[in-house]
């Protein structure tokens, strides 16, 4: 069938069109900037559905645009990450959207919301396009769609506090994207080729006549992407700026954006370099103990925060390790065990950051003290906020339980026995700065409490919704592991 | 390493230290409109990069001329720069006004006196 071939493409036209259309509803229509934003994303989450059910069915499929074939062409890749991936940025920022229809009005400044509408679809259609671009260039183009449209996410609250730290957001990304766009030029020396599948094989011919370019390429490839993906000792962006923004715009910051970058380093390590050039270089081990020392030092600069969103920032950083953990083992359960989290993270970590948000925006502070008794005040969204803190610690029975499952399989197999107390420990850390979170939320003391009372409709449905997701794939992991499998098996290729 | 290297390779040398320079300002420099000045030296230098991958000695612009026998300069990563060039135009504007916001609410764009301020 034509249409499944199509629907990348479509997916990420059809949301940049909503996103461009939009501020003619900000200016004139304003009260039909969220009912169209809602009805942009429910499409895309109904055409991420039918994409990932035909490319589970038929295997991967590739269009390209204009008719142009390959080396030429642009290519659109609908493989099974590009799937998992799309189907996941259009049901979190459909929830978002959801919790934000109540939220956005109070939070920001007035008159923004359709503006920030049209913010949130242009950074999806980025997003989107970056996971199923198969060009380099188009890569290029796509990251900068979208560390753009996020400094503008964290601009969009407005007031002096967020001006510094979308700054720095900004001077480090650029930095970033220089050393990637410097990657993507030697790479073209290199091969001559900006598509991903020319490119690879023309590397595998003669990739190592020249291994010194071919390190420096990979080098500035992955300096470029932990920048903006925060992988640990670049990460001193990413607290100040997911921190310091609206709420919407953390949950999709934190749940979303530093993931596609993780999507891209695997497309670019088990897609363009063949596994012989990337194990001459050393780079798994690298990348592996950069891993390990971001799980350990964001979860112990996590324990000493008073402040309960740059808490979840730095827990943020940690769980970005165990995404390149899953990365850098080398294997396929690695693979999937880093794809599992990526799913599972961008789960528990939004929820994470609307449920904070309905607490702060009720405590009218976000210092972690200044919340205390106020689970009593909002019984339902500190439960939810606590299921994502405990799906964080790993217990049984939910998401981030089975991905710290996978990645420690992963690592025993492939040798690298410091993976499972890893584990063990990362989880006890998590489990040190979470639970103080909801003991102070629970145990009110002798503090007067305002009166009991949930935030709007909108952000409880999302929530549960959020929650409902996040059991399905702890509970009966088989329904998404499947798919995950499937998904890193041919990206192992 | 002989000379020739470096004559030969100048403009990737260039480039390179172009870009270091670029980055090297942006993480030395207080004063915020440096950093600016720096990200666009930076984006220079790799707008250099790609120019002298595409360039051939001797070649003519790339335009076809019917039953002319000649050598084309790859065109390509000059078309990649012009996607480039518009990308750093937009994010100098994005930086530059997010100064002038700074400016307008802090009172400095020394980099030290904004630490203090936010303390």
């Amino acid at each position: 069938m034509m249409v499944v071939e199509f629907l990348p493409f479509a997916l990420v036209v059809f949301t940049l069109v909503g996103a461009f259309i939009m501020p003619f509803f900000a200016r004139w229509f304003t009260r039909g900037c969220i009912p169209l934003t809602l009805g942009v994303l429910g499409l895309d989450i109904f055409m991420a559905v039918t994409l990932l059910m035909g490319v589970m069915n038929r295997g991967p499929v590739a269009y390209y645009i204009g008719g142009w074939a390959a080396p030429w062409g642009i290519e659109v890749r609908g493989d099974g990450i590009a799937a998992i991936m799309v189907l996941l940025i259009s049901f979190i920022m459909f929830c978002t959207m959801v919790y934000g229809a109540s939220s956005i009005e109070k939070e920001l400044p007035a008159g923004r919301g359709g503006w920030y509408c049209s913010l949130l679809l242009l950074i999806s259609a980025g997003m989107m396009g970056l996971v199923v671009s198969g060009d380099l260039f188009n890569m290029y183009v796509m990251i900068e769609v979208v560390s753009l449209s996020s400094v503008a996410l964290v601009l969009a609250k407005g007031g002096r506090e967020v001006l510094p730290a979308a700054l720095k957001y900004l001077l480090l990304a650029t930095i970033g994207s220089g050393f990637i766009l410097f990657g993507i030029g030697f790479t073209y020396i290199l091969t001559g080729h900006l598509n991903i599948g020319f490119a690879a094989a023309e590397l595998m011919a003669s990739g190592g006549d020249y291994p010194y370019l071919s390190w420096v390429s990979l080098t500035f490839l992955v300096i470029g992407l932990g920048v903006k993906a925060g992988l640990f000792p670049l990460h001193f962006w990413l607290p100040d700026a997911h921190s310091t923004a609206a709420s919407t715009s953390s949950a999709v910051l934190s749940g979303l954006v530093v993931k596609v970058y993780a999507v891209v380093v695997m497309r670019l390590f088990f897609q363009l370099y063949s596994s012989e050039l990337l194990l001459a270089t050393d780079i798994d081990r690298i990348l592996l103990v950069m891993s390990i020392a971001a799980i350990l030092a964001g979860s112990l600069f996590a324990l000493i925060q008073k402040d309960l969103k740059r808490l979840l920032a730095y827990s943020t950083v940690a769980q970005i390790g165990y995404i390149f953990l899953g990365i850098s083992v080398f294997s396929i359960l690695g693979l999937e065990g880093a794809i599992f989290h990526i799913v599972a993270h961008a789960l528990m970590k939004s929820m994470l950051f609307l449920a904070a948000g309905s607490l702060i925006a009720r405590a009218g502070s976000r210092q972690i003290e200044d919340l205390r008794g106020f689970g009593r005040v909002m019984p339902f969204t500190a439960g939810i906020f606590s299921l994502g803190a405990f799906s964080m610690i790993g217990l049984p029975l939910l998401a981030g339980f089975i991905s710290k499952y996978l990645l420690a399989i992963a690592g025993w197999d492939s040798g690298n026995y410091l993976v499972l107390p890893l584990m063990v420990i990362s989880g006890l850390l998590n489990a040190a700065y979470y639970l103080p979170v909801i003991r102070v939320l629970f145990w009110a003391g002798e503090k007067e409490l305002p009166l009991r009372g949930e935030m709007e409709f909108g952000r409880v449905f999302a929530l549960g919704a959020l929650a409902l997701g996040l059991l399905v794939m702890g509970v009966i992991p088989e329904a998404g592991r499947n798919f995950i499998q499937l998904a890193a098996s041919w990206l192992w290729g | 390493m002989e000379l020739s290297f470096f004559i030969t390779n100048y403009p990737y040398i260039f480039s390179m230290l172009l870009f270091s320079l670029g980055w090297l300002i942006i993480f030395t420099q207080a004063n915020l409109i440096k950093k600016v000045i720096g990200i666009n030296i930076m984006e220079s230098g790799i707008f250099l990069f790609f120019l002298a991958v595409g360039d051939i000695a001797g070649g003519n612009p790339p335009i076809y001329i019917e039953g002319v026998d000649q050598v084309y300069v790859n065109p390509l990563p000059s078309a990649l720069i012009l996607t480039g060039i518009v990308v750093s135009f937009s994010i100098t504007a994005l930086a530059l006004s997010i100064i002038i916001k700074i400016y307008q609410s802090y009172k400095t764009i020394y980099m030290p006196e904004l630490l203090r301020i936010m303390e």
